[in-house]
């Protein structure tokens, strides 16, 4: 089995590519699927420190983040739905009302 | 056995989260998600979290992508909005270059500890031993959930329904 190490790295790279996601795109979908890139490379370590440590409680964050992750998306492609009403487009830099 | 899992959960994990954020169109880049979430749900099979790797496919890989791949198509974006909404040049490399400076420090603490796991699971990650955990020590945070899941369950009903 390979090293604890091993699954961080794994998720640390998947935190960064999700992190450049939400900071390099536009497209509020994206963006948005970054997020939960970067949440499921949170899940991963927490498994990882849960394994070594065998203790139960990493999974259990595991499972509430999964459940406070699908809320996030639930509510944000809502908002998302609602934006491209008003403005007919997903484009992030075009929802720039609070700082004109 | 488990090493070649890992290696190649592993390698799908980290193409399909380049993909998701690399692809033009947000279609292919919920597959590629898809994809990525699958392996990690694979990852968690390594780790002998048995009951994640469930909860994973059918909530995340299921669920989830289901509704972010409905609302992509509700929207029906069309070939010219994306044609501007591709990694954007200078941030991308701005970004880029900012996490591969975080990944090599980063690498470097983590490869100072190659704690090995213990080889024995004890159990670990089994429905009962979650659901004792979860019912007992963890049953507020559980309840709060749920309510949680409620608020959002009917804050994006009426998010979505609202004329703005």
């Amino acid at each position: 089995m390979p090293p604890e190490s091993h699954y961080l790295m794994v998720s640390l790279v998947l935190f960064l590519v999700g992190c450049v996601g939400v900071l390099a795109r536009r497209n509020l979908l994206v963006v948005l699927m970054g997020i939960e890139l970067m949440l499921n490379a949170a899940n991963l370590a927490f498994a990882a420190f849960s394994r070594s440590r065998l203790l139960v409680d990493g999974e259990i964050v595991v499972f509430f983040v999964i459940a406070v992750a699908a809320a996030e998306a639930a509510v944000g492609l809502a908002i998302v739905v609602a934006l491209y009403r008003r403005k007919e487009t997903v484009n992030l830099d075009r929802f720039n009302v609070l700082h004109q | 056995m488990q090493t070649i899992a890992f290696w190649v959960f592993s390698f799908l994990a980290v193409a399909g989260a380049v993909l998701t954020v690399t692809r033009k169109n947000p279609l292919s880049s919920a597959l590629s998600l898809v994809v990525s979430l699958v392996a990690v749900a694979g990852l968690f099979a390594t780790l002998s979290a048995h009951f994640l790797f469930a909860i994973q496919l059918l909530v995340y890989a299921g669920a989830v992508m289901v509704l972010v791949i409905y609302v992509i198509m509700i929207l029906n974006l069309r070939e010219r909005d994306m044609r501007v909404l591709g990694l954007s040049r200078p941030r991308a490399a701005l970004a880029s270059v900012a996490s591969l400076a975080v990944l090599l420090v980063l690498a470097r603490v983590f490869a100072g500890g190659r704690t090995a796991f213990p080889a024995d699971a004890k159990g670990l990650g089994s429905i009962e031993e979650l659901a004792t955990a979860l019912f007992t020590r963890y049953l507020l945070q559980f309840e709060v959930v749920s309510v949680l899941l409620l608020a959002a369950m009917v804050g994006a009903v009426v998010l979505a329904m609202r004329k703005f």
